[in-house]
């Protein structure tokens, strides 16, 4: 299939975008070399305006994504009507997860297909990579249950491969090859994900009615936050989320975004397209391709499909890691994924959108580090000044006393807050405007969701850039951080587990203070929003872990609880009053 | 002939095997090729200096 070129309106979207976030850097390049320049240019005003260029680049391209956001609404997309004759499953890939949970959660999606009266047409499959014998025990036994008591025979699966080869994506590889043929189309999952039976019909819907369509992305929003931190992960994720999608959607064209779960894909095109070879070489950069999602979005695009993100559609649900650190471990196989895609840059017939996003996301997080070394540029920079020349004009015996360039600095950081705090307050703007609010607690209570939501951000800010920082690190220095389990449920974590995990962000934080007393006074209070964070690191997680108030960061899943999610509760209840014995 | 299935307690991993089975449907799924013929050595280069805990890659 020949894959035809994006649109004009397209190519234009990313060009502004792309120009408008190139401009933005260079101003601040421009800004930061005029500030340097007072006392004169030397290579550390280089080295820092070359990283506050890179930077601030990457914030305003999050930036320019929001506000182009703002400024459109999602298209309507054609749909078939009448009976629905294709064959879909929905695959649920799990791997050492609680099988109460999850089983629960196969039996709500499945009670809400045969609530839209075309259940007949989908089927669900579990396909367990569980490597615990005694999970995979209880596995069955649930399963078990989960047949008798929906009457799934014949519509509801179980597989336990015996091996995990190539982690997620070859555990549905390996459905594909053995049970593909059968359905058209696969609704892709995650163990954490819920969606509705509407929202599912109307993914096969949009698939028939488009029949160059290789893949739909939907954007599912957290559910059952219940930590502070998840809590205001949950109500980001719902409030903001949409914007930067709707932007990210305008640019898409062709070739969208698949993020692994929560889409639907033509099971043929996927077999065709998207087998994915062992890179060579070791992990980190070697070996299966862990962030594969983005690759097969890729492949699919190559083959000429069309992958979109259908920013629209809802009912589509995840769940969030309980705190920082669960957050930061799942972001270090992402961090991996992601830099191991550097491999792929130069692969052959790929789109030239689909490089940009394998650039982007090796972006994603490499600027958190370029930012970290524009802070210790900055605390090392007085070493590396000249002294200043008071005479620097010959033959003119007055001196000439340096023009303070403070203001840029100024401007400078006026204009990372704007980039920071400007697109979500624009956003809040428009939702009171719009009624969108309504649905997040009233105009009230979505303010003070944002203004708590940006005081927490700025504050955990510098702790995630830590982590960052290190999962880069390790991932160049050839450590492999393989695929582990999620850990779900409460998250808390106690004082203890928090100074373990983050004691060494703590040196950091201080070390930071200190050199800059030491060499930066004059910065110190500018580095301090930055290294107090890192400083209090332990405190920042085991406050974040804690409950959090289910009145605040309110959400239009809580507001207005939707089917599948009741259901699913519904389900949870029913097994806890007669719970399954123990497996030995 | 005697009906011994009362005697025979079943085996619930083998049950939840069986009623479990996906349908018999291969549908191929060729490897795709990623990487152009020969080592790609820049990227190798350039972070050879930052690789602690390289050890010898397994040409493929």
């Amino acid at each position: 299939m020949t894959a035809p070129a994006p649109g004009l309106r397209v190519i234009a979207t990313r060009t502004l975008l792309l120009a408008a976030s190139l401009g933005i850097g260079l101003g601040g390049f421009g800004l930061f070399m005029r500030y340097g320049a007072a006392d004169g240019l030397d290579a550390m005003d280089w080295v820092r305006s070359s990283l506050i260029l890179v930077s601030t680049f990457w914030l305003a391209w999050g930036a320019v994504q929001a506000l182009a956001g703002l400024t459109t609404r999602a298209p309507r997309v054609a749909r078939s009507e009448g009976p629905i004759t294709a064959r879909t499953v929905v695959l649920m890939p799990v791997y050492n997860e609680d099988p109460e949970i999850t089983f629960a959660r196969v039996a709500a999606i499945d009670a809400s297909l045969q609530a839209t009266g075309h259940g007949g047409g989908f089927d669900l499959a579990i396909l367990s990579d569980t490597r615990d014998d005694r999970t995979a025990a209880a596995e069955r036994q649930w399963f078990l249950r989960l047949l008798d008591e929906t009457g799934g025979d014949g519509r509801i699966f179980y597989r336990r491969r015996e091996t995990n080869r190539g982690r997620k994506a070859g555990n549905i590889e390996d459905f594909i090859s053995r049970s593909g043929g059968a359905y058209e189309y696969c609704v892709i999952l995650d163990a954490d994900s819920l969606m509705e039976g509407e929202t599912l019909v109307e993914l096969v819907r949009r698939m028939e009615a488009a029949p160059e369509v290789g893949l739909i992305q939907t954007l599912p929003v957290i559910v059952n936050a219940q930590s502070r931190f998840s809590r205001i992960q949950q109500f980001s994720a719902a409030f903001y989320s949409p914007i930067f999608c709707r932007g990210l959607a305008m640019m898409q064209g062709r070739t969208g975004p698949f993020w692994g779960h929560n889409a639907i894909v033509r099971t043929r095109a996927f077999a065709e397209s998207c087998g994915l070879p062992e890179l060579r070489g070791r992990p980190p950069f070697g070996g299966h391709i862990l962030s594969h999602d983005y690759v097969e979005a890729a492949l699919l695009a190559r083959a000429g499909w069309t992958v979109r993100v259908d920013d629209d559609l809802s009912g589509s649900f995840e769940e969030s890691p309980e705190n920082m650190v669960l957050h930061a471990k799942r972001d270090r196989r992402w961090c991996q994924g992601n830099l191991q895609h550097s491999r792929l840059l130069l692969a052959p017939g790929l789109r030239p959108w689909s490089r940009f996003v394998f650039l982007q996301g090796i972006l994603s997080y490499l600027s958190p580090v370029f930012w970290l070394a524009f802070l210790l540029a900055s605390i090392f920079a007085p070493l590396f000044a000249p002294p200043i020349d008071y005479f620097p004009i010959r033959g003119w015996s007055f001196p000439v006393i340096p023009v303070s360039e403070a203001s840029k600095a100024l401007l400078l950081a006026v204009m990372v807050f704007g980039l920071l705090f400007l697109p979500k307050l624009l956003i809040l703007l428009d939702a009171a405007l719009r009624g969108r609010s309504r649905g997040f607690g009233g105009v009230i209570a979505s303010a003070r969701s944002v203004l708590s939501e940006l005081v927490f951000s700025a504050i955990a800010a510098p702790v995630f850039l830590m982590f960052n920082t290190r999962s880069v690190f390790q991932v160049l220095a050839g450590l492999d951080g393989g695929w582990p389990a999620q850990s779900r449920g409460d998250g808390s974590l106690t004082l203890a587990e928090a100074w373990a995990a983050g004691h060494w962000i703590v040196t950091t934080g201080v070390l930071g203070i200190g050199l800059a007393v030491w060499l930066s006074p004059a910065l110190v209070v500018w580095l301090l929003p930055v290294m107090l964070p890192m400083a209090l690191a332990p405190f920042v997680l085991w406050w974040s872990s804690r409950p959090g108030d289910p009145g605040h960061f309110l959400t239009p899943p809580e507001t207005a609880p939707p089917a599948v999610l009741t259901l699913h509760r519904q389900w949870l209840a029913r097994w806890a009053t007669t719970p399954l014995p123990a497996v030995a | 002939m005697t009906d011994l299935s009362a005697h025979f307690i079943p085996d619930p991993d083998l049950s939840a095997i069986q009623r479990g089975m996906l349908p018999d449907a291969p549908l191929a799924m060729p490897t795709q090729i990623l990487e152009r013929a020969g080592p790609q050595r820049w990227l190798v280069a350039l972070t050879a200096p930052l690789r602690l805990f390289h050890l010898p890659s397994r040409e493929v």
